[in-house]
């Protein structure tokens, strides 16, 4: 009985102590130690997201780390962030849908939700072929821009919405989007507003 | 023979609460799980995963309160019906024949349990209950599942929960003493309306005792534990007297009858 | 019963349906539930307007309605091509969803209200965007949607239809291509692409714009493949019948979803793809202020490799152009 009554504070702050994967997290996400506590995994803002076609947001598996099973994540895979340049542009679904202000409200031209890391010996373009569909595909003026027929990638104007790895011809994919250079709210700055 | 009848009914509403949640979920009626179900603009927020965090008190807005005040008085009105009749793990309480425990201590064991997790999760700023809350993860693998993003790992951390809470720390401490889930709804609900009765039928014979999973002494009737009572009608189906039936009560008489 | 068995049937039970569950999840995750492959189609292209000079007319003007009927009549009418009861596939280019970047609604309403006269039996207008664009999001954004539903036509996301079929191409590279079954089915096919910059392409003018019938990946593999050849294999069966080009406004120096705007105030017109192309091609390149601007034109691969394949004419000589002006 002792051993049950710990068992819960032991294994629960063992657990939330266990390095997890960084994620794309959706718009107008809190800084990430505030989001994991605000988070309850309800997953309405994925079904928000995917309302609007095949959403871009998918719950976090085990793999991504304990404390991270359930939370919402960006996977270009399925489907670029509309966020910004897009259908939920002004609109922002996932925020809207989030009861309990894990997401909060941004203004589109806040929005970064990461950038693209490339990886050049995937690339076809590097390779050989004719490829340019992440620059053909890119909505931000001057973020991918052809050099040489290879495409020179500028993190520092890339929102995140991961349409270049969407759309990415390659296998493996050349390009992952990362959350490096990420906007987020921050606790005690920003607030709540809806 | 009502006891398995009882598991099977049982099973049925598990099932049938998933179902429906699944096909919420699906029509786009409500959206969310156990932890946070939306339903039209209205958030039914775990009452457990609002005290873990603290933080949420800034960005509350009253629909999150108002839905979390419909859910308390749900509970305290019903007590512990979720655990009898909804939970996953609590429906391996109707595997429990006698009584591994003697009943009591059930609530302080409760209130420690869930005073240390409120704390520990305060102090780290991390709902750390929601990390191993089996009624979680099965809302978390549902929701993964309906976006098809669902991959073994999960499933098989999900197994291993239920395995440490039914084969480890075993049911019956696990419902009777540790559940937060269980020890929020048994501390809210001392006013509970829904309660077992023992008639003038009854003969002491004890029968009823022997096969409450969690070993509380129902043929007492005036000592008997009624906020740890997870409704799970075991007793009622056992009583070769048919003497135990659920009945509802009004909280103040119950009150007086407690004094 | 007693505590131990029944809690082992209990774990048992409670192991069976989360294998059950799991075994679902991987069953849809590798695409046990999804239907096979189908059979590889043939599809044959209209000989006739496979001229051995072929029209080509370049109407200037700024009323768009007029220069369209003009454009289509000086290459012979739409009698010619529509007969009552033919099926209709008109395929604008809409990639994207900036204005600027897809076909002119305008531009559209004219073609389909001159199809219109003709009576065929039915009109679709079609398209898949560019990937990682939402096609129904692109109609309603740039004004394609009112437009094409205002005339009562029929408006289709072909990333929304999953019927996808595989036809045999007769090009070098693609031996068979998969096309949404829609573009399939159609009698005549009426590419009306905007003349735009594209990066790999050089131009994607009537031949490219028929990669907007591609399914998603089938969009991909063309870039794995080499594109230029692909673009030209995909031709040979799904050549557009009658091709009208929006160079009202036309994107240069970049494309094809940012460039820079200049007003070119033209519609071109041509039954031969081919021959459109490297007109509409030298046009755009005249814009741009290119000293050789059909030379260039005719250097651009897609349009080669097209006419290598017997699919139109890309000698200067014999592509007759016909110039007039709307005022």
């Amino acid at each position: 009985m002792v051993l049950g009554l710990l068992f819960i504070p032991l294994a629960g702050s063992f657990l939330s102590m266990l390095p997890s994967r960084r994620v794309v997290r959706p718009p107008g996400a809190v800084d990430e130690k505030l989001f994991l506590e605000l988070c309850t995994r309800c997953g309405i803002c994925v079904d928000a997201c995917s309302s609007e076609g095949r959403g871009t947001l998918e719950p976090c598996g085990i793999l991504d780390g304990v404390s991270m099973m359930g939370t919402p994540k960006v996977n270009p895979l399925r489907a670029p962030c509309e966020a910004r340049y897009g259908i939920c542009e002004g609109r922002l679904p996932c925020v809207k849908s989030c009861p309990t202000g894990a997401l909060r409200w941004i203004e589109p031209e806040e929005i970064k939700l990461g950038s693209v890391s490339w990886s050049p010996g995937r690339c076809i373009a590097v390779l050989g072929g004719e490829c340019l569909v992440c620059a053909e595909v890119c909505p931000v003026p001057g973020a991918i821009t052809p050099r040489n027929g290879i495409p020179v990638f500028h993190s520092n104007r890339c929102v995140g919405c991961g349409r270049c790895v969407y759309a990415c011809p390659a296998d493996p994919k050349a390009l992952i989007l990362m959350p490096e250079g990420e906007r987020r709210h921050h606790w005690g700055r920003a607030g709540f507003s809806r | 023979m009502g006891s398995s009848r009882l598991l099977k009914i049982n099973l049925l509403t598990v099932a049938a609460v998933i179902a429906t949640y699944v096909a919420l979920n699906l029509s786009g009626v409500a959206l969310g799980g156990y932890c946070l179900l939306s339903l039209g603009n209205m958030p039914f927020i775990c009452p457990l995963g609002f005290l873990q965090r603290p933080s949420i008190v800034e960005a509350t807005t009253h629909a999150i309160l108002i839905g979390l005040a419909i859910t308390l008085a749900l509970i305290a009105l019903h007590g512990r019906i979720f655990c009898g009749w909804i939970c996953p793990i609590g429906l391996g309480l109707r595997f429990l024949k006698h009584d591994k425990g003697n009943g009591r201590g059930i609530i302080l064991a409760f209130s420690i349990s869930l005073a240390s997790m409120l704390i520990v999760s305060w102090i780290l700023g991390f709902p750390i209950f929601c990390l191993i809350c089996p009624v979680g993860i099965v809302s978390r693998i549902i929701a993964s599942a309906l976006t098809g993003s669902l991959d073994l790992w999960s499933i098989l951390w999900g197994i291993t929960i239920f395995a440490v809470i039914t084969l480890v720390l075993r049911i019956h401490n696990w419902c009777g003493g540790v559940c937060p889930l269980g020890a929020l709804q048994a501390l809210l609900s001392p006013l509970k309306i829904l309660r077992i009765k023992a008639s003038s039928r009854c003969t002491r014979c004890r029968i009823c005792a022997r096969n409450c999973p969690l070993g509380l002494e129902i043929h007492k009737d005036r000592e008997v534990d009624h906020m740890s009572c997870t409704a799970c009608m075991k007793c009622v189906a056992e009583c070769p007297f048919k003497a135990l039936k659920p009945a509802l009560s009004s909280p103040l008489s119950s009150t007086r009858l407690r004094n | 019963m007693s505590g131990g068995i029944s809690r082992r049937r209990f774990v048992k039970l409670l192991g069976g349906a989360a294998a059950a569950i799991g075994l679902a999840s991987l069953g849809y995750s590798l695409g046990w539930f999804s239907a096979g492959e189908r059979a590889v189609l043939e599809r044959s292209i209209s000989g006739e307007s496979n001229l051995e000079r072929p029209l080509v007319s370049l109407v200037k003007g700024r009323d768009v309605n007029a220069m369209v009927r003009r454009a289509i009549k000086a290459i012979g009418g739409i009698e010619a091509l529509v007969s009552p009861g033919s099926r209709i596939l008109i395929k604008p280019n809409v990639g994207f969803n900036r204005p600027e970047a897809v076909t002119s609604p305008e531009v559209l309403r004219a073609v389909i209200e001159v199809i219109k006269d003709a009576d065929p039996k039915e009109i679709i207008v079609a398209e898949s965007a560019v990937r990682g664009y939402n096609t129904s999001n692109n109609f309603g954004v740039t004004g394609i949607a009112d437009v094409v539903r205002g005339l009562g036509i029929r408006l289709v996301d072909l990333d929304k239809s999953s019927e996808i079929v595989k036809v045999k191409t007769s090009g070098k590279l693609l031996g068979e291509v998969s096309v949404f079954k829609l573009a399939c089915d159609a009698d005549v096919i009426i590419s009306v692409p905007r003349l735009k910059r594209h990066s790999q392409a050089i131009v994607t003018i009537s031949m490219k714009n028929m990669m907007g019938i591609l399914p998603s990946d089938q969009k991909g593999m063309f870039h794995v493949l080499g594109l230029q050849q692909c673009i030209a294999d995909l031709n040979t069966v799904f050549r557009p019948d009658l091709a009208i080009v929006d160079a009202t406004e036309v994107m240069t120096v970049s494309g094809p979803g940012m460039g820079r705007m200049v007003p070119g105030e033209a519609i071109l017109a041509s039954r031969d793809p081919v021959a459109l192309d490297l007109i509409a091609a030298e046009y755009l390149f005249r814009l741009e202020g290119n000293e050789n601007p059909l030379e260039t034109a005719l250097n651009v691969p897609h349009i080669k490799l097209a006419a290598e394949l017997g699919i139109g004419i890309n000698d200067p000589s014999r592509i007759r152009v016909v110039e007039e002006r709307v005022s």
